[in-house]
């Protein structure tokens, strides 16, 4: 018997949920809604935005949309930043030393297939789009396009270029401590915002959305 | 009636050799038996028989016919070695396989006609796979272990004799084939006996009587029949092939090409037998006498040689031999192959042989401490963590599905994520009256907005390392909101991340 709980019947409901195959749904109705169903597959997709802004939150809610139904994901880990997640055991985890060498990583994995979200995490050390080559963005959208692969690339400012389908910027708005100047306030989490800078295909419905992420405790 | 399969190898010693190094086939080159001087050549490629070297000439003659000529003496190891892996290929068809003593391979062929078309074709598949392994045979069937050697010496690829004709078959054939012992022999030669045939017709009594029980052994396979079972070899776990080279190799290109070849040979093997490779155990000789043994698996069991080759050369790039090496033996260390039952609805994972060489390649790129699975360590330190394998056959449980978000609230609550400082960033914190004013640290630093806190932590008392923190939560004049803590027992002050 299939229970409401059940994995099966959650991929189930997910399906269902999402005819179009062409995007990953993230299970956040506002940011499906934004999004027009998900994040595109099969091309790059940038998230951008400075501290606190709530981009690594985004990142986490793409891997775990992607392990939900029962796949992987990688996260190349520039800055040697990532935090566990209780589904961390299903992201394959690469630290390289350079950005060169992470969008070559990139190309490994894409090439090995199997992973449906690719993240890649460049963190701030980037600051121009001249890091990297363009030849590199070139291959890493052509290897995504064949895979169907969901990339997302984290960054501090705008770097892929022509070669990410979708720019967003997340912008931090508000940032939630209960308890004011008390003797002991907690920190409840930040409300963020994500803004389209750019859209290669299609014009999304709105230019901006808001979302909220607590703290763990 | 039994029916016995052998598998014989002409000029056996060559062909072992020319197993570990083919290249060799297009040079003049003679083995002798051992002796430098006094030896005798036992066997030679084409080129040194064109110079008008031939079997049976000494060593010292060999040199006089063709200065050129490359003369080596035999290596037991290597014969060895090549009996092991014929086995193997007999294994592969057969689980009762016998290595003779002489240089030939017995397998059981019994009942061969319920896998194979015909006993031809089974002869077909060995010949096959046992030129895959570089080693060209012959191959006889027959009743008994003896009729099947005959039949594979005698055939120039193939011969099978029909159930029920080794006695016929073996009739034309010298009595001297029996191995009698001198006794045996001189009393048979002094009847005129000189054919199998001859003495099959001889009444077996009559020869136990005069002979005793060599007398009743001879009768037994003179009329086609064996006098023992075959000796079972087990099943093979581990497959071994090795090359002692005639010189040192120091570089790491010229190490990987003779291991290619070396682990080509164990994993045609292991594929032969059915398996597959969970892990490979190399072993290198030293120059000065030493070991260095290197012990690497790939992500999963597999039968690529490009996978093995690219995970061995990742574990030897990031270690190299200390001093140049001098022999090599790989051990292949097999499996079963495990059957998956693929998920209805869930999509595909990575192939695990691509997933091993892809794994082997981020190693090579970013080092083997920087690919994996990032897991929190069994620690109540908030940023310990660990970093395991990435396996692909690790199935998700139901518990790890994130909640369905609520669509009729419009704020969606999702789980603050945190960036890690690795390693942790020194702080100084300045506080006026309780309250923190001021944060600075390496490549960050601001006027304190707003703070929360603290939060206390101690653990691991029971450990030589206690550590008791005071977290706080503060959001910087830069705009980010950093985790930071006290480290009560250090009087200092961290950041162990920053939420994003």
């Amino acid at each position: 018997m299939v229970t409401s709980g059940d994995p099966l019947a959650l991929r189930i409901r997910c399906d269902l949920r999402n005819p179009d195959r062409s995007r990953l749904p993230l299970a956040v109705p506002p940011l499906d809604a934004f999004l027009k169903g998900g994040l595109p597959r099969g091309a790059i997709t940038e998230v951008f935005g400075g501290l606190s802004s709530g981009k690594t939150t985004l990142a986490h809610v793409v891997v775990a949309a992607a392990i939900r139904t029962g796949t992987f994901a990688a996260w190349i880990d520039l800055p040697n930043a990532f935090h566990p997640e209780p589904t961390s055991n299903r992201v394959l985890w690469i630290a390289p030393r350079d950005a060169i060498t992470a969008l070559r990583a990139a190309e490994h994995v894409l090439e090995a297939g199997g992973f449906q979200v690719l993240i890649l995490d460049l963190g701030g050390r980037m600051s121009s789009r001249s890091a990297v080559p363009v030849s590199r963005w070139l291959r890493v959208a052509r290897m995504a396009a064949r895979r169907d692969v969901v990339v997302l690339v984290l960054s501090g400012v705008h770097v892929a270029g022509a070669f990410a389908v979708l720019s967003l910027e997340a912008c931090a708005q508000h940032r939630r401590f209960a308890g004011g100047r008390g003797p002991c306030p907690v920190f409840e989490g930040v409300e963020s915002s994500l803004h389209l800078r750019r859209s290669r295909h299609e014009p999304l419905p709105h230019l901006s959305v808001g979302w909220r992420a607590l703290a763990e405790d | 009636m039994p029916r016995i399969g052998c598998m014989w190898v002409p000029d056996l010693c060559l062909r072992a050799y020319l197993r570990m190094d083919p290249e060799s086939a297009s040079m003049s080159l003679a083995f002798s038996d051992g002796n430098e001087t006094r030896g005798v050549i036992v066997a030679m490629t084409t080129l040194a028989a064109d110079a008008g070297i031939v079997v049976g000439m000494r060593v010292s003659q060999a040199r006089a016919v063709s200065a050129d000529t490359i003369i080596r003496s035999t290596s037991p190891e290597v014969i060895d070695a090549a009996m092991i892996a014929l086995a193997d290929v007999a294994s592969g068809v057969s689980a009762r396989v016998e290595i003779d003593r002489r240089g030939r391979v017995f397998c059981d062929c019994e009942g061969a006609a319920l896998l194979w078309a015909s006993e031809g074709e089974l002869a077909g598949v060995l010949a096959a796979r046992a030129t895959r392994c570089g080693l060209p045979v012959r191959i006889g069937i027959a009743d008994s272990k003896l009729g099947a050697s005959v039949a594979a010496r005698e055939s120039g690829g193939v011969l099978i004799v029909p159930s029920g004709q080794t006695k016929d078959f073996l009739a034309p054939f010298p009595v001297g084939l029996l191995d009698p012992d001198s006794t045996s022999a001189g009393v048979l030669a002094s009847w005129g006996i000189r054919t199998i045939g001859q003495l099959a017709t001889l009444p077996a009594g009559a020869l136990a009587h005069r002979l005793g029980l060599s007398g009743v052994s001879l009768a037994r396979r003179a009329c086609g029949e064996d006098t023992a079972p075959l000796v079972i070899r087990p099943m093979p776990q581990s497959f071994q092939e090795s090359v002692e080279l005639d010189y040192e190799v120091e570089r790491l290109e010229p190490l990987i090409f003779i291991l290619r070849r070396l682990i080509e040979g164990v994993v045609t093997r292991i594929d032969l037998c059915g398996l597959t490779c969970q892990a490979l155990e190399i072993r290198f000789a030293l120059e000065g006498g030493g070991f260095d043994l290197r012990r690497v698996r790939a992500a999963a069991p597999t039968l690529d040689v490009k996978t093995l080759v690219t995970v061995v050369r990742a574990e030897l790039e990031s270690r190299p031999p200390s001093q140049p090496v001098t022999g090599i033996v790989v051990d292949g260390h097999s499996m079963r192959i495990r059957p998956t039952q693929l998920d209805l609805l869930r999509p595909v994972g990575p192939a695990p042989d691509v997933l091993a060489s892809t794994l082997a390649r981020l190693v090579i790129l970013c080092g083997s401490d920087r690919v994996g699975v990032v897991r929190e360590s069994d620690t109540h330190r908030p940023d310990a963590i660990e970093i395991g394998t990435f396996e692909s056959d690790d199935h998700p449980e139901g518990g790890v599905s994130p909640p369905e978000p609520d669509a009729a609230h419009t704020g969606v609550v999702i789980r603050l994520a945190l960036r890690a400082f690795r390693p942790v960033i020194p702080l100084e914190v300045f506080e006026s009256r309780g309250r923190l004013d001021f944060v600075r640290g390496e490549g960050f630093g601001g006027r304190v907005v707003q703070w929360a806190g603290p939060r206390r932590l101690r653990g691991e008392w029971w450990t030589a390392e206690p550590f008791a923190r005071e977290y706080y939560d503060v959001e910087l004049s830069d705009g980010g909101v950093y985790r930071i803590y006290r480290d009560v027992r250090r009087q200092c002050w961290i950041a162990d991340g920053v939420y994003d």
